[in-house]
């Protein structure tokens, strides 16, 4: 009886590069997920600090350190560069914005993500 | 007898591992850039909301709900969220000491949403009551 010699059925190579490829997608899928949260807790360290100044004895230099605590505390890691944050007085309101920069895991195949964020709240009289 | 001829089987995975990542991977990955976004908007909704009745209850008895409603606008607009996919509605600025100020927001959620393109959309609304001090002054 003759023996089939077509039945080679050795997928290894290919087996390895589409599992290396799934798998580079799911760690891009998590860079999107953490950056998600890190954009979120930024916007939240804004919305604390504008909220400290909205008692009208406060200035826009607490709302400025109320929003630097908060980065400290739910945002701080080498993923995530805060380049720059202030708060500013503009009429009744206390505007807070930082440019932060969201380091990629990969950046051969996709950039930092850069964004500037804003929050605001209108003070007490 | 003649041996049954063995078809091909070389293991060409190619074809397994797009269909594999057409059925299983992407919508996976849809449905994950999305619902970080849900709770993004429900989050805004609520901030929008409660600045507003906020604004609202410090001002009293001058509160004007137009203002409120550009407020929980400006607020939405910093969580990046659209003047059109969002809905603002003053259901009471408080008539007279001890009522409570009612702000709804609603927000447009994307069924499906990533990076920008969208299909299909629900809705969610966040509502924030405050209370108007019971000795206020005028």
């Amino acid at each position: 009886m003759k023996r089939p010699n077509e039945v080679r059925g050795f997928t290894t190579i290919q087996y390895v590069v589409a599992t290396a490829f799934s798998l580079l997608l799911f760690v891009l899928v998590a860079n999107l997920l953490v950056d998600l949260y890190e954009r979120g807790a930024i916007r939240d360290a804004l919305d604390e600090g504008a909220r400290a100044a909205v008692p009208a004895t406060a200035t826009a230099d607490d709302c400025t350190t109320r929003a630097r605590e908060v980065v400290r505390s739910i945002a701080n890691g080498s993923s995530i560069r805060v380049d720059a944050l202030s708060c500013v007085q503009e009429g009744n309101r206390v505007v807070s914005t930082a440019q932060v920069s969201l380091r990629s895991w990969f950046p051969i195949l996709l950039p930092d993500w850069d964004m500037t964020l804003q929050a605001s709240a209108h003070q007490e009289r | 007898m003649p041996a049954p001829r063995v078809r091909g089987e070389s293991g060409f995975i190619a074809v397994e591992w797009v269909g594999a990542v057409a059925l299983l991977l992407l919508p996976i990955v849809v449905l994950v850039a999305t619902m970080p976004e849900w709770a993004e908007r429900r989050n805004a909704a609520t901030v929008a909301a409660r600045e507003a009745a906020r604004v609202l209850v410090d001002s009293w008895p001058n509160g004007d709900a137009n203002s409120a409603v550009l407020v929980a606008r400006e607020v939405a607009a910093d969580h990046g969220i659209e003047a059109s996919d969002l809905d603002v509605r003053v259901a009471s600025v408080g008539q007279a000491r001890g009522d409570e100020v009612e702000v709804d927001v609603e927000v447009t959620m994307p069924a499906i949403g990533v990076d920008g393109m969208s299909a299909g959309s629900w809705h969610y609304t966040a509502r924030v009551t405050r209370r108007v001090d019971d000795y206020r002054s005028r």
